[in-house]
């Protein structure tokens, strides 16, 4: 007999794998950015400095929602409101 | 209590012996580890379009674009290759099967062992983009070459990582599963091991986004070899960050198996 508990659990466990596919998108986005970055570069290397700080603040803000993914995972593992 | 859906679910999958329920999670997660070939179909298909775009611009370099090109096909396959394998083995050389233990935790293993290497779809389709921009720069400056490929090769090595760390998590579902013969539900067992598995697939995007920097650094080293080396760097630190989330995946993936704080 699966209890109650047991079961929500067990549907955690999977919702804090399925939220980790959000890192899909960060990773696509910084990867985005980096490209840039390098063309950047290489058509203004002089500029060097300023473009990296501009891509390292765009990607900075690309993470937000792999981290959002992250928090919501480890609440599901450590501070699961309905366990 | 009267009978719900999950309930009845795991009767019906106890009313069978365990090896068949194991067989056909096998098989499942052999078909689901088969979703990563959209990758390398993605990927190839870009950089044979950029071949035949070289070549029609270009048509005296047609040797030096094709072989440019295949090599970065050629790479752009590993992770079709690696899920083929991992499919492979739980077809023909399933350790599974010759497991005691809970059932139910035997089957989401298989499945999520699967469901892990779906993330070499990313790499693929990154590595693919990065072998197109390559093929296109070797059109443009033949005489670049050597430093294009060479651009192209550390890119796309990079953005393997989150395929080989997603294959890694698979073996270990299959070769040293830490969930088999643990006390507990096995219903949350079970589960966790699907979603260490599931977590993986978030490295899908790293993979893309790697190989997209890979593609534009090979792209800006064609124009400009003397900025070889400057280009190079951007593009590792803008691959680095790009990798973060994949391993947040990889951390999740690990906590579920290693320091469960359901179990």
């Amino acid at each position: 007999m699966i209890t109650g508990i047991e079961l929500i659990k067990a549907c955690s466990a999977i919702g804090a794998g399925l939220a980790m596919i959000a890192g899909i998108g960060p990773g696509i986005g910084q990867g985005y950015a980096a490209g840039k970055g390098a063309e950047g570069v290489g058509r203004q290397p002089e500029a060097q400095g300023d473009i990296t700080r501009t891509m390292l603040l765009g990607a900075a803000v690309a993470e937000t929602t792999g981290i959002y993914g992250l928090i919501v995972a480890m609440i599901l593992l450590f501070a699961n409101p309905f366990i | 209590m009267e009978t719900n859906f999950i309930q009845w679910f795991f009767d019906f999958i106890m009313s069978y012996e365990p090896e068949v329920i194991i067989a056909c999670a096998s098989v499942i997660g052999a078909g689901l580890a088969m979703i990563a070939g959209i990758g390398p179909g993605i990927g190839q298909g870009y950089a044979a379009g950029k071949g035949a775009e070289a070549v029609g611009n270009n048509p005296k370099e047609s040797k030096n674009i094709l072989s440019t090109m295949l090599l970065g096909a050629a790479i752009a396959e590993t992770s079709g290759i690696l899920a083929l394998v991992v499919s492979l083995i739980l077809l023909f050389g399933n350790p599974l099967v010759s497991l005691s233990g809970g059932m139910v935790v035997i089957a989401g293993s298989a499945i999520g062992a699967g469901i892990a290497v779906i993330a070499g779809m990313g790499p693929a389709i990154g590595q693919g983009y990065a072998a197109g921009k390559a093929t296109e720069a070797v059109g443009i400056n033949p005489r670049n070459q050597r430093g294009i490929t060479l651009v192209m090769l550390v890119g796309q090595a990079v953005a393997q990582t989150t395929g080989i760390l997603a294959l890694v998590i698979s073996l270990i579902l299959l070769y040293g599963n830490p969930f088999v013969g643990l006390e507990g539900a096995f219903i949350i067992i079970g589960a966790s091991a699907l979603g260490a598995g599931i977590s993986m697939v978030g490295g899908i995007g790293p993979g893309i986004g790697q190989g997209y920097a890979a593609g534009k650094a090979v792209e800006a080293t064609g124009k400009r070899p003397d900025q070889q080396s400057n280009i190079t760097k951007i593009m590792f630190l803008g691959q680095a960050v790009a990798q973060t989330t994949g391993i947040y995946a990889l951390i999740v993936s690990l906590i579920l198996m290693y320091s469960n704080p359901f179990i």
